[in-house]
């Protein structure tokens, strides 16, 4: 979202003061997602939307990629009324209700802002793993772990740091001798990704030459993948 | 979905509810399961089972999808129609079918034979090409290729679901071209003139026509569970990398459980074992040797298809296969390092093919027994080999393959005991493989090769692994310990002449000893020891070097006859229990195949009474117990040779004696400078021979280049030095069993103290370290089930490999005896 | 001859039990259990994985560690031999072949054949330490077990 495209009502909420200072803070957060999370994401709502689904709800879904529904039945009618309820303004009015009654009108818009503040900060102010294990029940556990060893990279400050000067951020950060794609963790994926480094060609660091022979080469991987499924 | 076991009795049980005639009928059925366990538990072939009804199950596949006709079915069919005629002869004579009775057998085999159509020569070579492209097809490829999680490992050598008993393939292989006239379809004996002519024209790439292995028109084919063997060792410098494919198959038409004790080198660090069902490949657990047998049997007895690999002695396996069904494969792939020696200038791959019999001494019952197939039990020993009669051969044939990087360049390469065929890559690399019509392993493969140098380029290799660095450094002796004269000697020559070694063995032991005594000197003494089932000897003390003595002692030599026991220990209390004359060094030589089940007894003997002895044991014959003659050579301080039927024993003697004509280098010590060794072995660093290299492996931690410094005293008291320069980073050294292969030494070293003296904790020392390195032991085994089907029925007959006995041994003198 | 019928019956009475407790035993003691490893990656072709696995019971036996049914993890994978000696397991295994040799959606990547001692019934936890793309990218993915039922 961007300036032009607020809409301009917005500066006429009567909200309190807070909840609109946090909306207008969101927009200057520069939250980090990497491209795979974002694929993961699209992937997992792909998955949940694969043929055979209602279409309706598919079809909103799609316009509005960031409301995911998994009502397995949804009532027609409430689908029907809740893009106007959401796109209603407090002048527009397309809702049938009773005059004078500021109170439940001012207390709609609050559940929806609430609404979509908390789904925003869900979005975007946890770590992506963590986002793609509420997603994915079986990832639970290993988003618990995964939280456990990257702490530091779910903040978001830190996040925003690693954006900024990864390279500063890597070379300050200490990892293990076999954690060769740097996420604090030694696991098969570091034997993958040093398998691919040389596979590919790459120029790999001389300190990946783990069994110290003067070359990098699938001793070295299989190295990686024996220190990584010790218990 | 939890798996129930059920079992017939049961079942039987649950169904039957009035009271005394359930009883009667659960005690008719338990009855009964027990009877049919005990019978089933017998090996099919025995005796015992000839009039049971298991035997029935037993006759081998005829046509299951194969053609009728073919020769392997019509042998099958006259297996069958042996059987049958067999079992009925048994109720009268439950050895041997009489001899009108075997007239029988031999009248029906002529009317199979006849009956059957005879393939043509055209159809032969169409067979031993099919069999040959299969062969190339399913042989195990080299090359790790993208399968990350392969890692090199061992590739399925069968296509899947492959009917063994019907597949109508020529039994030997045939170079087109080669095939010989039925006249010459005999079962030849390697001959000596053959592998000489072969060796003075260095041209082992020749077609030869000694067929080996060939089934004569008199053999009898005997099914057997096992049909193939491939071997493919990958050699880099001293260390070689060994992967061996067992294929099981069931030719018969119920299940079977099948036996194999099959020899490995003695200083093999096994440390892979997977089962290979169709394109299924489990990866067998290192487990304690007795809860693997447990798993095993208890996998066995309930229908599931497992594996179970147990070490009998260093050198001596047992392989057992559970579950085989009717026409089925099951193969099983085993991987090991093992450092080669060094002998004489030539370096020596050596892959043992065959357990030879062994004597046991009376009263001893956990030796290493033979006994003629279809004798189960027949030895009284713990393990048991069961060999083919004479005129008896199995399908069972042998592929050796071998990638040799010698490091330096290779100036010589040959094998003396098999025909092989080389194709040279670099000057330091060369591929080999045996000879197609040289596949019948009835005795050891020895390949050896000679370097530019003498010596390797790299002689201290190194790996390191999560766990540590590792290491292992060959010592060469000095040039200059040739520019010395040796000190006077006391030469005691113990000379074996039981059953086993009869004839040629014997015959070379003599000539070498008679070769002996042209090289000894006046200042010298002698004494020549014979040992059967008693000991005897020249004299009453080692005698002076005399010419009346030395025609005494040939003559003495001339008389002597193999037969009787190997009670070896006999020969070493006269060899070494009396006093020793301190001018003199004091070699005893024993020549022997060793063949004997008493092992730790004869070590122990030897440990006891040694002193300032050195012992040299030469190993005779095709298939000498390797692990007895290194063992005794390394707690005699001394050296091991090998006499092969193929070599001379002169030749062997001369470079014995080149190497005894110098003083050992003793006392030697090493300055690692500055590198942090721990745990090396051998922990006392034995002496250096000319001729002889000296390893030692242990592991350590550093890095960079330096200089270790050897010294050691010459006979004359002064000291030498010598440098070895070492790179410890350098990627041409590194070697990755080495780690394998440090484990498996300090096991062994374990293991002789404990083989010799009872120590539970070494015990407990031993099994922890072959469990952290995943390596046989005496204590650790492999075993692999297949949980995820059950085989229908009880668990089948159990079947033995015969094996024939080794090439140059008597049947009559060993096994028949 | 009411002595030997006597005997005969008495005979049958102690020893009906004592067979059957024997054929029971034998049955129950010991039985082996094949269980079945899925990744399921979704639309994701699978280069690499990680797993923990183990039984929530001492009576459980590692006896083999088979790979999977694609043919890029047929072979059995990485494992620590030594951690199978406590009777649980982290196996994992890549492979950098293209997406197009890669398995998506639900695939067996390993079988765990077992030996369980007794009546109890095991539970299994298979977790998922991690799961990448060709591309060594995180992917989200499901893991299941399943025990084969071996009495077919």
């Amino acid at each position: 979202m961007n300036e032009s495209n607020r809409p301009e009502h917005d500066e006429q909420i009567d909200a309190p003061r807070e909840l609109i200072d946090a909306l207008a803070d969101l927009d200057n957060e520069h939250i980090f997602v990497p491209p795979s999370v974002d694929e993961a994401i699209m992937s997992e709502a792909r998955r949940h939307l694969k043929p055979g689904q209602a279409s309706p709800e598919r079809g909103c879904v799609e316009d509005q990629p960031q409301q995911p529904r998994r009502r397995p039945e949804p009532d027609p009618s409430s689908n029907a009324r809740e893009p106007e309820a959401a796109a209603a303004g407090p002048q527009s009015g397309t809702q049938p209700r009773s005059s004078g009654s500021n109170i439940i009108a001012w207390s709609g818009w609050g559940v929806a802002i609430a609404a979509s503040v908390v789904l925003l900060v869900s979005l975007t102010g946890r770590d992506p793993r963590t986002r793609q294990a509420d997603r994915t029940p079986a990832l639970m556990e290993t988003a618990d772990m995964a939280a456990q060893e990257e702490a530091g990279a779910s903040a978001p400050a830190e996040a925003e740091a690693m954006t900024d000067a990864p390279a500063a951020e890597a070379a300050r950060m200490t990892f293990a001798r076999e954690d060769v794609n740097r996420d604090n963790t030694v696991d098969i994926l570091d034997a993958f990704a040093l398998a691919r480094q040389i596979e590919g060609a790459q120029v790999v660091p001389a300190s990946y030459d783990f069994n110290n022979d003067g070359a990098i080469d699938r001793a070295d991987v299989d190295w990686v993948a024996r220190v990584s499924v010790k218990l | 979905m939890k798996t129930q076991s059920h079992t017939a009795k049961e079942t039987a049980q649950n169904r039957l509810s009035p009271a005394f005639a359930a009883l009667l009928a659960v005690m008719l059925v338990w009855l009964a399961g027990c009877a049919s366990e005990e019978t089933s538990q017998r090996p099919w072939n025995s005796p015992d089972n000839a009039a049971t009804p298991t035997e029935e199950t037993v006759e081998p596949e005829v046509a299951v999808n194969g053609a009728p006709g073919s020769a392997d079915m019509d042998r099958a069919m006259v297996e069958s129609e042996k059987a049958k005629v067999a079992r009925e002869a048994a109720k009268a004579a439950p050895a041997e079918p009489s001899p009108k009775e075997a007239r029988r057998i031999e009248e029906t085999q002529r009317m199979r034979t006849t009956d059957a159509p005879a393939p043509h020569k055209s159809e032969l070579k169409k067979r031993a090409t099919a069999e040959a492209e299969m062969k190339r097809s399913t042989a195990p490829s080299s090359s790790p290729a993208r399968n990350p999680s392969g890692r090199g490992r061992f590739k399925s050598a069968a296509p899947a679901g492959l009917s063994i008993a019907a597949k109508p393939v020529a039994r030997v292989k045939v170079d087109p071209g080669t095939l010989p006239s039925r006249e010459e379809e005999i079962w030849v004996i390697s001959r000596l003139d053959d592998a000489k002519a072969r060796i003075a024209s260095h041209d082992n790439d020749l077609p030869i026509c000694t067929l080996r292995g060939r089934k004569g028109p008199d053999d009898r084919l005997i099914p057997m569970p096992l049909k193939h063997t491939d071997v493919n060792a990958a050699i880099d410098g001293y260390l070689a990398t060994v992967e061996v494919t067992q294929q099981f198959h069931n030719p018969f038409s119920s299940k079977i459980e099948a036996v194999y004790v099959f020899p490995l080198p003695q200083n093999a660090a096994v440390n892979e074992f997977v089962m290979t069902i169709g394109d299924r490949r489990i990866r067998g657990i290192i487990r304690e040797k007795q809860e693997a047998k447990r798993i095993y049997e208890a996998a066995r007895t309930g229908g599931y298809k497992a594996s179970l690999l147990t070490q009998e002695r260093p050198n001596i396996f047992t392989q057992k296969v559970a579950n085989i069904e009717p026409g089925k494969r099951i193969d099983i792939d085993l991987k090991y390092y093992n450092t080669l020696a060094w002998r004489d200038g030539w370096y020596e791959f050596v892959f043992p093919m065959v357990v030879a019999p062994r004597f046991n001494p009376a009263g001893s019952t956990a030796g290493v027994g033979s006994a003629p197939r279809g004798r189960h039990g027949g030895s009284g020993q713990a393990t048991e080999v069961q060999y083919l009669r004479p005129k008896e051969r199995s399908g069972h044939d042998i592929m050796v393959n071998v990638k040799l990087n010698a490091g330096v360049k290779i100036e010589e390469l040959h094998s003396r005991t098999h025909a092989i065929a080389k194709a040279r890559k670099t000057d330091e690399r060369y591929d080999i493989s045996l000879k197609p019509l040289d596949t019948l392993p009835n005795k050891d493969f020895v390949l050896r090769w000679r370097v530019t140098g003498s010596r390797l380029k790299s002689n201290f290799i190194t790996h390191r692994d999560e766990r540590s660095g590792y290491f292992s450094l060959m010592l060469y002796p000095p040039d200059s310990m040739k520019s010395l004269k040796r000190k006077p000697m006391e030469m005691i020559f113990v000379i074996d002449c039981s059953g086993s070694m009869r004839d040629a063995p014997l015959r070379q032991a003599k000539d070498a000893i008679k070769r002996a005594l042209n090289h000894l000197e006046k200042d010298d003494t002698f004494q020549i020891i014979r040992f059967s089932n008693n000991a005897s000897q020249l004299g009453g003390a080692p005698v002076p070097v005399t010419s009346p003595n030395i025609h005494r002692a040939k003559q003495y030599l001339k008389d002597l006859n193999g037969t009787g026991g190997t009670h070896m220990i006999e020969g070493i209390k006269a060899a070494l229990d009396f006093e020793h004359d301190p001018r003199r060094l004091r070699f005893v030589t024993f020549l022997t195949d060793g063949l004997i089940g008493n092992e730790a007894d004869v070590l122990r003997a030897i440990k006891q009474r040694l002193g300032a002895t050195r012992i040299f044991s030469f190993g005779v014959g095709s298939s000498p117990n390797d692990y007895l003659m290194d063992r005794m050579a390394k707690l005699g301080r001394g050296a091991v040779a090998y006499l092969n039927l193929q070599d001379s024993g002169s030749e062997i003697m001369d470079r014995f004696f080149e190497r005894v004509s110098h003083p050992a280098l003793t006392d030697i010590t090493i300055d690692w400078n500055g590198l942090e060794v721990e745990e090396a072995w051998p922990a006392r660093v034995p002496d250096l021979f000319v001729g002889r290299p000296l390893v030692v492996t242990g592991r350590f931690a550093g890095a960079g280049k330096r200089n270790i410094r050897v010294r050691g005293r010459l006979a004359n008291g002064e000291e030498i030095a010598m440098d070895v320069p070492i790179d410890l980073d350098n990627a041409e050294t590194v070697h990755e069993g080495l780690a394998a292969v440090w484990a498996r030494r300090k096991i062994a070293a374990m293991a002789d103290d404990a083989a010799m003296f009872h120590n539970p904790e070494l015990e407990d020392q031993i099994k922890g370290l072959a469990l952290d390195y995943s390596l046989m032991s005496k204590y650790t085994a492999f075993v692999a089930v297949d949980s995820s089907a059950r085989t229908a029925g009880t668990f089948g007959t159990t079947v033995p490999v015969a094996v024939p006995v080794p090439d140059g041994v008597r049947y009559e003198t060993t096994v028949g005896n | 001859m009411k002595k030997l019928i006597l005997t005969l019956v008495t005979g049958l009475l102690l020893a009906g039990p004592l067979a059957a407790q024997r054929a029971k035993d034998s049955a129950s003691a010991v039985r082996f259990q094949a269980v079945d490893i899925y990744v399921d990656s979704m639309n994701q072709p699978l280069a690499a994985y990680q797993i923990e696995f183990a039984a929530n019971t001492e009576a459980v036996k590692i006896v083999g560690i088979e790979g999977g049914e694609h043919p890029a993890y047929k072979e059995a994978p990485y494992y620590d031999p030594r951690a199978i000696q406590r009777e649980q397991v982290v196996i994992a295994a890549f492979n950098t072949a293209p997406a197009d040799n890669l398995p998506t959606g639900r695939t067996r990547i390993a079988t765990v054949h077992l030996q369980i001692s007794g009546d109890v019934e095991p539970g299994f936890i298979a977790r998922l330490k991690t799961a990448a793309t060709v591309q060594g990218e995180k992917v989200a993915a499901d893991v299941t077990t399943q025990e084969r039922n071996t009495n077919d």
